[in-house]
């Protein structure tokens, strides 16, 4: 069965009114006015928090331009301080690179063979590097380029015959000698020490008439190692108290 | 959607999606509570009201009964209008909407033509206008009406269907029937709708949601019955008011043929006439015609006689014309007498006249204390509220 379509209505949808006690037309401007009054409380609220924010910003901007100063001066102090550190960690790195030889030239006067006289000892001095980076400008600043510095020491003399040059530089090879000197005898590899430099025959003769044979022999010392000294280690007993006291 | 900007213009806007109603061509389901109820019955008990709601696609009998007709008088003239009644309905009858089925003497249902209907609305004289009385509009008018003025110069377009329209101070709805051809138009003076628009207050249940002329809303009463139904919509039904009678042919549930009967009188005429000639008091006339004690047939037979003649024209119309053969008919609104009615159709055209219960094809409420006890006869005083309230639960435009 198909729609009758026999509602003959003759009220218009204009007409029609609401059974509703809540009416739109009643409840349309009311709404109106409580959205605008929540919109005003709304702006009130957000007012009051912008007022409240803008004077904590300028408390906190006269308190920053107060502490300016101090800060400044604080910065300062850090950056001196910094400096000053950097500048005992060298003298520590120096104090650390520092080589000693009294001790091996008291004992090499006692292991010189008597045929074998000394010209020259010499620990040649490495040329000073400027750190100043390539362009820098203002006054060089001279110091270590690496945190190793090699050093060698050359030896110059004189001696009639090649035997007690040949003892001297056996009695190098003890041990009291190698802590401070390096020997490596193998002349193929590039760092061989010692290096003999000349070993050649004087034109002068001695009181006798032989003539002299003059020799420059460097040898390669320990180098210098420009780092910061390491803390000592807990000894043996600290450390096995500590395991003890963990087994416990 | 409508706006009004004068009492006799209106502007329609069409919305998207077919809001704001239109000509029908997006329907909706109208409202599922809705309460019916006949304005201006004239029945000493009140105004009939029945309340229906819809659940699980049936509808149900909330309440019915009879209510208090409100203070005040439906207006006669425009200057009534602000003579505003309201009207409360008791608690049971409390629906969100209200159709309102308006019997008054301005009313007015017919079939017509497109064309006679514009020839008409052009040349229609100011009638609420005039004095009330003056000119009644009603049924027996569709013989008075001018001749389809085809093709006349400057006519004015016909009217949306569905839509309710204002023209010379008169309020009329039309909606084509199932022949196309025809159409049939429904109206009333424009100040008694605007008068019966606020009569339910706004903010309180219920509320007009629909009103309707009396037979328009009767035209929707038939559309629940289990017979109409069974008979797939096809039926002719006989229409007997209180001072007229209509017939009206469905097809497949539209409205087919709406035919008045002419020189036929309404049930009122014809129950006051067998008092007299029988010579019954008030109590008895009911039981005669509703009883067989007395044989009330040679009173019935001169008002009978017309009402079959045309009863049987139009069954040849719609025999011939659009092949529905009719083997029963329903004889609906009738509160006393249809057992005699039947018995004199059969014998003169062989086909019975079927009353069943303005209630068929309807759920009663399981509290009976809502609805008062009543056989067939007596329901069909429910006829026209039922018919309103079925018409806006049913067709929504």
């Amino acid at each position: 069965m198909k729609s009758s379509r026999l509602h003959l209505n003759l009220l218009r949808d204009t007409e029609k009114l609401s059974s509703s006690p809540v009416r739109l037309r009643v409840m349309l401007p009311v709404m109106a006015l409580l959205a605008c009054a929540g919109c005003l409380v709304w702006w009130a609220m957000l007012a009051t928090q912008l007022l409240l924010v803008k004077t904590q910003v300028s408390s906190l901007q006269d308190d920053i331009a107060g502490k300016e100063k101090a800060h400044a001066n604080i910065l300062a102090q850090m950056t001196e301080a910094r400096e000053k550190q950097a500048q005992l960690d060298q003298l520590e790195m120096y104090s650390a690179a520092r080589n000693l030889y009294g001790g091996m030239f008291a004992r090499l006067a006692e292991v010189m063979p008597i045929r074998v006289q000394i010209t020259k000892i010499e620990i040649p001095e490495q040329p000073p590097q400027n750190l100043m980076p390539p362009g820098g400008k203002g006054k060089p600043v001279w110091g270590p380029t690496g945190t190793v510095e090699r050093m060698s020491m050359r030896i110059m003399g004189r001696t009639p015959k090649e035997t007690p040059v040949l003892s001297l530089m056996e009695s190098l090879e003890a041990p009291e000698f190698t802590n401070t000197l390096v020997v490596v005898k193998d002349p193929r590899l590039p760092d061989a020490s010692p290096k003999v430099h000349s070993f050649r025959q004087d034109g002068s003769t001695t009181e006798d008439g032989s003539r002299l044979l003059l020799f420059d022999i460097e040898y390669r010392c320990q180098p210098r190692v420009f780092e910061k000294p390491q803390p000592p280690e807990p000894s043996r007993d600290e450390a096995g108290k500590g395991k003890g006291d963990k087994k416990k | 959607m409508q706006i009004q900007l004068t009492k006799t213009k209106t502007i329609e806007v069409k919305l998207p999606f077919g809001g704001g109603g239109g000509s029908g061509g997006s329907r909706r389901r109208g409202p599922s509570d809705v309460v019916g109820v006949e304005f201006g019955s004239g029945d000493p008990r009140g105004c009939p009201a029945v309340r229906l709601t819809r659940k699980k696609g049936r509808l149900h009998v909330y309440a019915a009964g009879f209510v208090k007709p409100p203070e005040g008088e439906i207006p006669q003239s425009w200057e009534e209008l602000s003579n505003q009644a309201t009207w409360a309905l008791p608690v049971e009858y409390q629906a969100p909407g209200a159709a309102l089925a308006v019997s008054t003497a301005d009313v007015f249902l017919r079939q017509t033509t497109p064309d006679a209907l514009t020839a008409n609305s052009m040349s229609a004289p100011k009638a609420a206008l005039e004095q009330p009385g003056r000119k009644k509009i009603g049924l027996r008018s569709v013989k008075q009406e001018p001749a389809p003025v085809a093709g006349s110069a400057g006519k004015a377009p016909a009217p949306p269907a569905g839509v309710a329209t204002s023209n010379n101070g008169t309020r009329f709805v039309v909606q084509p029937l199932a022949d196309e051809s025809f159409i049939v138009e429904s109206g009333m003076p424009e100040y008694q709708v605007l008068w019966l628009s606020r009569l339910l207050p706004e903010g309180k249940r219920p509320t007009a949601v629909s009103v309707q002329t009396y037979n328009a809303a009767l035209l929707s009463s038939v559309l629940n019955q289990p017979e109409f139904v069974e008979a797939d919509g096809n039926a002719l039904v006989l229409f007997m008011t209180r001072d007229s009678v209509f017939f009206a042919g469905y097809q497949e549930g539209r409205l087919l043929l709406l035919r008045e009967c002419p020189g036929a009188q309404g049930h009122l005429f014809i129950r006051e006439t067998v008092k007299k000639r029988l010579g019954l008091d008030e109590e008895m006339v009911d039981s005669v015609l509703n009883e067989s004690l007395i044989d009330p047939t040679p009173v019935l037979e001169p008002f009978a006689r017309p009402i079959l003649q045309q009863l049987e024209i139009s069954m040849d119309y719609l025999s011939r014309r659009h092949a529905l053969h009719v083997d029963r008919v329903f004889l609906l609104g009738l509160p006393s007498g249809a057992q005699y009615w039947s018995r004199m159709s059969e014998d003169a055209l062989k086909v019975p006249l079927v009353t069943p219960s303005a209630f068929a094809g309807l759920e009663m409420p399981a509290k009976g204390n809502r609805v008062p006890e009543m056989d067939e006869a007596q329901s069909q005083v429910f006829l026209g509220a039922i018919g309103a309230a079925v018409a806006a639960m049913e067709v929504g435009e």
